[in-house]
């Protein structure tokens, strides 16, 4: 029997390849091949006989000949799929061999062969073939009998007529029951099929796939790899070879390997089905945005898995599997995704919003609470202080603070105007250079009493600019301030300023505080300052860099900063020459670029040997 | 001998202000802008009540108080918050970090006067 199989398995591996996905049409195939195949090795065993004693006479070699016959049906079936071409050279056989045997030998026995005929044709998958086989047998028959009552005696054998109805009559019957087997197997056949197409019709329609798997995770087809495809095709991109096999496991996502792995152990097991959402490794690929390939795309998919018992192949008795329906459920995961993503940018939003009303609060009430107190000093009598000089130095301070308050409503006037889309830029051509030696004189004071050394490096003459001159003077304040207000005691603030082909550069760097990679990307989001807490180390209302980059932004420039935590910051601003070129990005949109990490030696590295070095404090 | 008061308050002006506010009425003052100096000064001077800005470069106020109710010696010393942040549940907050008195900006300066004197009595 194992002889048989591995010859079966050999023989299996020739069967045409468009019949193989059909199990039933794949197994007659092998059938075919196998039987024709042994019936020709078996006749060449035979061929030795005949070589023994005198030599074959023709009719001997001619009948070894026909027996041959039957493995080039095989070959022609092995190569074309063309069943019903082999089974007619098949049948053919049968008749040459007969009428060799009658003709050439003049023995009945050959007409005894002619039976062979409806035997075969009522295997054939063609009842037409072998309706033709069974009528040509007939009529060698009659031939046979016709020849041996008139011809040459000793041609054919010595028939009574009799014999001759009783053959005819033997062959009419076995024409007539391979006829209805052929078209009862036929109408199975057709039966089988439209079942198998109706349930790879239904399993294409609706947007499941469903596999079998066995105790260790291997997926099987339930209804034929036709009944994976189209789904599978449809949502994941894969072929239905793809998920068969080992191909389901390792398509899933690492990850959910375990849990898919408890999930069939438990249903296969102790027959308690479940659902599971695992991630599953689609043919679909995005360019990746980390490097130069391509990233796979996972999809989100629903198992849900039963216990059912199957009949094993070999015949081994039921053994229990999981029937597994599969769901693309990443619509609805992306949806919670972006669902989440919402809810955390508003919960940043109002988050940001609060630290901003308490950071506004801050810088309005800190002058206030001067403007406030000194005034009502001097307005009542009994607080009043009597030295003039005094009274003097208070009202200097009320101005003083009125002013700073005036500045804080500003900036903040500034931020919204330009988050509401409501600040113009009125281009005017100005010199940078002087602008920037302006911004310097304005802060100097500042770090001054800061203790914080300000150094200037600007090419001279160069730094002829179209934009507006407001807008410019305040990106560069504010930049300044920024600088100076996160560098410490002891450090030092570097401002550069040099035209860079179309453009111009405008870089700001300090020994400050610097800013946590993690703050990096947030960087210029109004109302963010990093590090901002409720103890709030540092002034400001966190709308510096927001205003830069909302005001960089209507010139159409760009801005990058690189930090490290303890190092500094240098933030570089590049504004076209003429911003009026210059196609103008709406304000906020401007991508800030970061990059974290930092040396304090950057800021003077692309200082040209032209520029001047000028020291402040 | 004047009481005196350790006022702590890193915005210039303002020091100037609650300075000016206390010595004209009498008591003496120790100043700084700086949280962590605080402690120093305190245990230096005894003072007989500090006013603590709560936002403070370096450390915040409330830090400086915890650090100053943690002392032994230096626990019965009242302290006054005085902050620029008037948001809901500030004032809880503060109360909670052991600062017995809390004034928010701009201040009053009658009821400055008068919180000061609840805790020290006429100069």
């Amino acid at each position: 029997m194992k002889l048989l199989a591995n010859i079966g398995d050999a023989v299996g591996r020739h069967v045409h390849p468009d019949v193989r996905a059909e199990p039933i049409d794949a197994a007659v195939h092998r059938h075919f091949l196998t039987s024709r195949v042994l019936l020709s090795l078996g006749s060449l065993a035979l061929a030795p006989l005949c070589l023994v004693g005198a030599a074959p006479a023709a009719w001997e070699a001619a009948a070894l000949a026909w027996l041959v016959v039957p493995f080039g049906a095989a070959l022609l079936v092995s190569r074309t799929g063309n069943l019903r071409a082999g089974e007619a050279l098949s049948l053919l056989v049968w008749l040459g061999l007969g009428a060799t045997l009658t003709l050439g030998a003049g023995s009945a026995f050959g007409l005894a062969l002619l039976l062979m005929v409806p035997v075969e044709a009522a295997a054939a998958s063609s009842a037409a073939v072998g309706a033709v086989a069974i009528v040509a047998a007939a009529l060698l028959a009659l031939g046979a009998a016709l020849l041996s009552r008139f011809g040459q005696a000793g041609a054919a054998p010595g028939l009574s007529a009799l014999g001759v109805a009783a053959l005819l009559a033997a062959l009419a019957y076995g024409g007539a029951l391979a006829t209805a087997a052929a078209r009862t197997a036929q109408r199975r056949r057709a039966e089988e099929r439209g079942a198998r197409l109706r349930h790879s019709d239904l399993a294409d329609a609706i947007d499941d796939v469903v596999l079998q798997f066995d105790r260790s995770g291997a997926a099987a087809a339930v209804g034929g790899a036709a009944s994976v495809g189209g789904a599978s095709q449809r949502l994941f991109c894969l072929p239905p070879q793809a998920l068969l096999g080992r191909g389901f496991f390792e398509r899933l996502h690492v990850a959910d390997r375990p849990v898919f792995l408890k999930l069939v152990a438990d249903t296969v097991s102790e027959g308690r089905g479940g659902t599971a959402t695992m991630r599953l490794r689609t043919g679909r690929t995005l360019p990746s945005r980390r490097g130069d390939f391509d990233e796979p795309v996972f999809a989100v998919v629903d198992l849900s898995l039963r216990r059912r018992d199957v009949d094993a192949v070999d015949g081994a008795g039921a053994r229990p599997v999981a029937l597994g329906l599969l769901r693309d459920v990443s619509a609805r995961a992306e949806q919670e995704r972006l669902a989440a993503a919402a809810q955390d940018t508003q919960d940043r939003t109002h988050a940001g919003r609060d630290i901003f009303l308490a950071n506004v609060s801050h810088e309005l009430r800190t002058p206030l609470n001067a403007i406030i107190g000194f005034a009502e000093m001097l307005s009542n009598e009994a607080l009043v202080p009597a030295d003039p000089a005094k009274r003097r130095d208070y009202a200097a301070i009320i101005h003083e603070s009125g002013l700073h308050l005036l500045a804080v409503v500003n900036g903040i006037l500034d931020a919204s105007k330009i988050e509401s889309g409501a600040f113009d830029i009125r281009p005017e051509a100005f010199g940078l250079d002087e602008l920037v030696a302006h911004c310097c004189d304005m802060v100097g004071l500042k770090a001054d009493q800061t203790g914080v050394r300000l150094d200037q490096s600007v090419t001279p003459g160069a730094l002829a600019l179209v934009g507006d001159k407001r807008a410019c003077k305040q990106i560069i304040l504010n930049l300044l301030s920024n600088a100076l207000k996160f560098t410490p005691a002891g450090g030092r603030v570097a401002i550069e300023a040099r035209p860079e082909g179309n453009s111009v550069l405008i870089a700001v760097s300090d020994t400050g505080v610097g800013i946590a990679a993690r703050d990096l990307p947030r960087l210029g989001d109004p109302f963010f300052q990093a590090r901002a807490n409720y103890d709030r180390p540092n002034d400001g209302t966190g709308l510096g860099l927001s205003v830069v980059r909302g005001l960089v932004g209507l010139h159409g420039g760009s801005i990058a900063i690189e930090s490290a935590p303890g190092q500094g910051t240098r933030v570089s601003v590049r504004l076209p020459s003429d911003c009026r070129r210059a196609a103008p990005n709406a304000a906020g949109v401007t991508k800030i670029e970061t990059i974290s990490s930092y040396s304090s030696g950057t800021g003077h590295d692309g200082v040209p040997s032209g520029g001047r070095m000028q020291k402040f404090a | 001998m004047s009481k005196t008061v350790l006022i702590v308050e890193d915005n210039e002006l303002n020091m100037k202000l609650f300075s000016d506010l206390l010595e004209a009425n009498g008591y003496a003052t120790v100043q700084t802008r700086n949280g962590v100096e605080a402690v120093g000064l305190a245990r230096q001077h005894r003072p007989d009540l500090i006013l603590m800005d709560i936002q403070l470069p370096e450390v915040s106020g409330l830090q400086v108080t915890q650090w100053l109710k943690d002392d032994d010696d230096l626990r019965a010393i009242p302290v006054i918050a005085i902050t620029a942040f008037a948001m809901k549940g500030d004032e809880e907050k503060i109360r909670q970090g052991g600062c017995e008195a809390y004034l928010s900006k701009p201040i009053s300066v009658v009821k400055f006067l008068e919180t000061v004197r609840n805790y020290l009595g006429d100069a």
